[in-house]
């Protein structure tokens, strides 16, 4: 088991003071830490791009967790430019963007990255909603017959991560945030208006899989296999982190599911009706959800604690 | 490293291996000449009618990322290398117009293709194929970022032969107005430009969308008497999300 965040900074201060003391100040510059912040970048989907977050339809990144101006949202982008002013940002997020499927794929955004004329030293993935919402319903034996397989998912962000570790300049670092239980979105919904909230999702589409779905007990087989993924996401994470230590750092904010490591990450947050905006009924609005997001993205950073995710941010 | 088969095919030489490591194909496919109508004839899925002119040939590096399902509805995702766009096929499907996924098992598949005999891929490998395309299937092309690529001339026939392919009935969505597409026909002008069953449409051409905007979006992307290039945009809505695509017509 990895040692918490904030210990493992410490233990880098100890050996620079340590080392400069002896006068091998070179010698520290040449060990694997990370490079400050210098560019941030982003792949995801529609959460990234903030669609809807303000209640009006359509994509408002300056609401959404990562990219976000708003200073109500207080994004990722805002707290690493709090602390480094000469920060830029450069997102390649697509509203409609799979982890693995079509032409926006987390690799094919990745490649965008690589081909930045000023590469990002922070990225940060959010993927995965529309990997379960864009599939047909399954069979009558199990509900998630037909989305992915844990291996295709796992494939699908490997790429990416292998085309972000060969590309990235050393001492960046990559976060990839959990994917949300859709099930647990459906029931906000619920909760927030059935009549209109259905009607809504009758209307437009919105994740059929889980929303034209009448059983509660196969929305949770479909919420078990996001579970799933997200166990596949952190053993993809920790091989990338195997594969490109000492040039780019992979962290991600998942700690378990919500049955044992309750409101811990994206992933094991059980949203609310507060949550979510009026337009679709499913995506963050700007004062709650995407609040909770950017904070949840920064405590699992590099100058955040992971401990902080169910006490401070997503409650 | 597995044995490197070699098949001779009319004029074509096909050369397919695969390595255990993604990302390190050992292929090298030999250059070929034009189709030819043996290669046609020799086709999992050819356009009906038409001469070996009509087709092309395209090298991609293909990745298995993974398969799902069981029985016939087992499919694989497969991602081209040089893109990162990837498909789902399921059991069965052409790959090109001339292989076909013949099996599809536990992290594992079978593609086969004319006189080509099976070859296994595994999850996590690349593979370096041939493939044989119709004009109409790179008649609309998706660049990413809801970018499209048109060429006219291509549409034109396609819609002649195989029709706009959907209609649309009236809705309104968050105050607003558009249309919602009805089953799509698979190969129809429609279907080609990526629209799917349940998709909004808002506007076509910066016009509100009607049901008749279809035909009149088909026969946009079918425009051949333009001496340049133009860009037609369409606002739609698809599992909740609102996006813009754009078409450029060549």
């Amino acid at each position: 088991m990895r040692a918490p965040r904030t210990r493992r900074r410490l233990r880098r201060h100890d050996l620079r003071a340590a080392l400069t003391a002896a006068g091998l100040s070179l010698l520290v510059a040449a060990t694997a830490d990370a490079a400050d912040p210098q560019k941030l970048a982003g792949i995801g989907d529609s959460i990234s791009q903030g669609f809807s977050a303000n209640n009006w339809p359509g994509d408002h990144p300056s609401y959404a967790f990562g990219q976000g101006t708003d200073a109500g949202v207080n994004s990722l982008y805002l707290r690493y430019k709090a602390k480094f002013p000469a920060l830029t940002k450069e997102f390649v997020t697509v509203s409609g963007a799979e982890m693995v499927g079509g032409s926006n794929s987390a690799a094919a955004q990745a490649a965008r990255i690589c081909a930045q004329g000023s590469r990002p030293n922070r990225v940060v993935i959010e993927l995965g909603g529309n990997d379960v919402c864009n599939r047909d319903s399954g069979t009558a034996a199990d509900a998630a017959s037909g989305l992915y397989s844990v291996t295709t998912y796992r494939n699908g962000l490997k790429a990416a991560l292998d085309l972000l570790g060969g590309c990235l300049p050393s001492g960046s670092q990559v976060l990839v945030l959990s994917m949300p239980r859709v099930d647990y979105l459906y029931e906000a919904g619920n909760a927030k208006s059935s009549f209109l909230c259905n009607a809504v999702w009758s209307l437009a589409g919105v994740c059929t899989v889980v929303t034209s779905e009448t059983s509660a007990t196969r929305r949770r087989q479909i919420g078990a296999r996001v579970d799933a993924y997200n166990d596949g996401l952190r053993t993809e994470v920790a091989a990338a982190e195997s594969r490109y230590t000492g040039k780019v750092h992979f962290i991600t904010d998942w700690q378990g599911p919500l049955t044992s490591s309750p409101n811990t990450s994206v992933g094991a947050y059980k949203f609310s009706a507060a949550d979510i905006n009026t337009v679709d009924c499913f995506h963050p609005h700007k004062d709650t959800g995407q609040k909770k997001l950017a904070c949840d993205a920064w405590e699992a950073s590099e100058y955040g604690n992971l401990a902080n995710i169910g006490s401070t941010c997503l409650r | 490293m597995k044995t490197t088969t070699q098949i001779l095919l009319g004029a074509a030489l096909l050369t397919f291996s695969a390595c255990s490591g993604a990302g390190e194909p050992s292929v090298t496919l030999a250059s070929s000449g034009p189709i030819t109508a043996g290669e046609v004839r020799a086709m999992t899925a050819p356009e009906p009618g038409a001469p070996p002119a009509e087709y092309k040939e395209r090298r991609v590096t293909l990745r298995l990322l993974g398969t799902q399902g069981e029985g016939a509805l087992a499919s694989a995702t497969l991602a081209d290398t040089a893109t990162w766009h990837t498909r789902t096929y399921k059991l069965g499907e052409s790959v090109g117009r001339n292989l076909r996924l013949a099996a599809i098992g536990e992290s594992e598949i079978e593609l086969v293709g004319g006189e080509v005999p099976v070859r296994k891929v595994r999850a996590g490998e690349d593979v370096q194929l041939r493939l044989i395309e119709h004009e109409f299937d790179t008649a609309a092309v998706d660049k990413g970022e809801h970018q499209w690529t048109v060429r006219a001339a291509a549409m034109a026939r396609l819609l002649t032969r195989y029709g706009v392919g959907a209609t649309a009935t009236p809705i309104e969505f968050a105050g607003l107005a558009g249309v919602k597409l009805g089953p799509v026909q698979p190969g129809s002008a429609l279907g080609r430009l990526g629209f799917q069953l349940g998709d909004l449409l808002f506007e076509v051409g910066g016009q509100p969308a009607t049901p008749a905007s279809l035909e009149a979006l088909a026969a946009l992307a079918a425009e051949t008497t333009q001496s340049r290039s133009q860009v037609v945009t369409v606002k739609l809505g698809r599992g909740g999300a609102l996006f813009e695509r754009a078409y450029v017509v060549e």
